[in-house]
């Protein structure tokens, strides 16, 4: 008991904010993922057909302080979601994800504003899926986490 | 059958629909009595029933108690009234029974109702006002369960029956109703349900208030019946709730039945009944419904909400007139403890909540860090994430289920993710986390 008391505290000695400044993507190719808090964004291949043009440039629903996650720039897609989860399959073959835990699709080069992680910029017109993580609530149902 | 289905222009006018019944369900306007009033004796003549006694109180706290001690002291006088007349009606039929008729019973017990209203009515006054004056002191008016369902049958039956088409139902139900009802029932009646059992289940509990006005409003009874109706009381105050309608409260109902009516354009003559259990919730809040009389309670004196949700976390989400109480946490009922010192819980208030939605708040306001420090958690891996520059740590709960803590790079902030049992390292509960993307990953902000 004294030992995991001292393990908490001397891990809270190490916890500092080391990285909430922009960060420029100048390559990110195929398979590629990257985090901005509760959102994962993974590079596809192309966008999937019959993608639909969406107007609401949030790229995460549900959050309540304000708008976070907002897409500047670049071309934005709601997709068939399967097609969502069949390319991020093919891209990142390790990766399973559920389709209730996919959101849209949007083409660079565009800034995602977030205001307080860091805001992540592609400067090329590569194609990304946001994916939203999970965890398991009391219950251990599974559930979208959210920041 | 008719099919109908919901045009494009119904369609769009359902969120300002919701939106007007939401603000009559949140409404912590004083009521219009004499509107309700009005509405309740419109849904008794529909229904048959006699005209009650209307009685004005501050809370359904209020109306449950008073309506538990006026409803215990109606049943002692009509029990009373009813065993004088029974002897008296068979002595007369002995000696005059060819020339008694069905008149002198039916004289004998009309006056004997109305002795029995008149002197409950008195009760219900004299047990309304020494709760309220008790209540007030203390920090600051009908038909049974089976007239409160004839009268609310008789007003909405014909309105919601198989004449209104299946489809047409289920699509104005879908979109209205369950919207409406989801959106505001853990906020009112919901709320108002737990308030109310909780401080009448025994009897008080924990509410200062609902016992001074017990004490009061059985004193009062008790002492003008010239008996002890405490346990007759007593049982009555446990099935408060046969006696409970809502009133603005269940207006999500109104907010489906009505959509019908008026913006769907279905007209039934049932509608004329129905409209006064519309306007019973417009204009009035909860009340209780005895054969003898209703009690029409004041809507809550402050609800604060957060998405519709009852939500404070420096006070009371939602108080009454009497000065009864409820606290709440993003909707879920907790107590004075958990909202304003949270810090001065123990691991053993916590460990020994068997409510599971009160347990996370409970946590969750003590502090998920200074729990599983304190709780006995077991450190089952950790590691340094060399690409986030974070220390992770796996955890096991003292109920088997496991937690990593992660450290947000950006803000600094720390979570307690839940991660299944059968992971045993941090890369794994990352990766259950991420979907398994977060071996691709190469930042993360």
């Amino acid at each position: 008991m004294t030992t995991k008391t001292k393990s908490v505290k001397k891990v809270q000695k190490h916890e500092t904010i080391i990285n909430d400044s922009p960060r420029t993507f100048d390559d990110f190719p195929t398979g590629c993922a990257a985090h901005q808090g509760d959102v994962i964004f993974v590079s596809i291949a192309a966008v999937p057909k019959g993608a639909k043009p969406r107007k609401n440039r949030q790229l995460a629903d549900g959050n309540t302080q304000g708008s976070r996650h907002v897409l500047i720039g670049g071309e934005l897609w709601n997709c068939d979601l399967k097609d969502v989860a069949k390319a991020i399959s093919v891209a990142c073959p390790k990766a399973r994800v559920d389709e209730k835990y996919i959101g849209p699709v949007f083409r660079g080069p565009c800034e995602i504003d977030h205001p307080e992680h860091g805001n992540h910029i592609h400067t090329t017109d590569t194609v990304i899926a946001v994916v939203y993580q999970r965890n398991l609530d009391d219950d251990e149902r599974e559930q979208r986490t959210l920041d | 059958m008719n099919r109908w289905t919901l045009t494009d222009e119904a369609k769009a006018q359902i969120p300002e629909w919701n939106e007007r019944w939401i603000k009559t369900i949140m409404s912590t306007e004083p009521i219009d009595f004499e509107k309700t009033s009005f509405a309740v004796r419109g849904m008794c003549r529909a229904a048959n029933l006699p005209e009650p006694r209307i009685v004005h109180v501050l809370s359904p706290m209020m109306a449950a108690i008073v309506g538990a001690c006026a409803g215990a002291y109606w049943n002692y006088r009509s029990a009373t009234d009813a065993s004088t007349d029974d002897s008296t009606a068979a002595s007369t039929d002995a000696r005059t029974a060819a020339s008694t008729d069905d008149s002198t019973r039916a004289s004998t017990a009309a006056s004997t109702d109305a002795r029995t209203a008149a002197s409950t009515y008195a009760s219900t006054r004299a047990s309304t006002r020494a709760s309220t004056r008790a209540s007030t002191y203390a920090s600051t008016r009908a038909s049974t369960r089976a007239s409160t369902r004839a009268s609310t049958y008789a007003s909405t039956r014909d309105s919601t029956d198989a004449r209104t088409d299946d489809s047409t139902r289920a699509s104005t139900y879908a979109s209205t109703r369950d919207s409406t009802y989801a959106r505001t029932d853990a906020s009112t009646d919901d709320s108002t349900a737990a308030s109310t059992d909780d401080s009448t289940d025994a009897r008080t509990d924990d509410s200062e208030v609902a016992r001074v006005m017990w004490m009061a409003a059985i004193s009062v009874v008790n002492e003008k019946a010239g008996v002890d109706l405490t346990k007759s009381a007593e049982s009555l105050l446990r099935r408060w709730y046969d006696f409970y309608n809502g009133g603005s409260e269940w207006a999500s109902w109104c907010c489906y039945l009505s959509f019908v009516r008026d913006v769907i354009g279905w007209s039934h003559p049932s509608h004329e009944n129905y409209a006064h259990y519309e306007n019973a919730a417009i204009y009035g809040g909860p009340r209780y419904m005895h054969r003898a009389f209703v009690l029409l309670s004041e809507r809550a004196a402050e609800r604060h909400t957060e998405d519709n949700v009852l939500h404070c976390e420096i006070g009371p989400a939602i108080s009454w007139h009497c000065g009864t109480t409820g606290w709440y946490i993003h909707g879920v009922r907790v107590d004075e403890q958990i909202v304003m010192r949270p810090e001065s819980q123990t691991i053993e208030q916590i460990k020994s909540e068997s409510n599971e939605e009160v347990r996370r708040v409970r946590i969750d306001r003590f502090g998920w860090e200074r729990f599983i420090t304190e709780s006995g958690a077991t450190l089952r891996h950790k590691r340094r994430n060399e690409r986030d520059q974070q220390f992770e740590q796996l955890f096991v709960l003292d109920d088997g289920t496991q937690r990593i803590k992660l450290v947000d790079p950006s803000t600094g902030r720390k979570y307690f993710l839940g991660v299944p049992r059968e992971i045993d390292t941090c890369q794994g509960a990352q990766d259950f986390i991420s979907h398994n993307l977060d071996q691709y990953a190469t930042h993360r902000s």
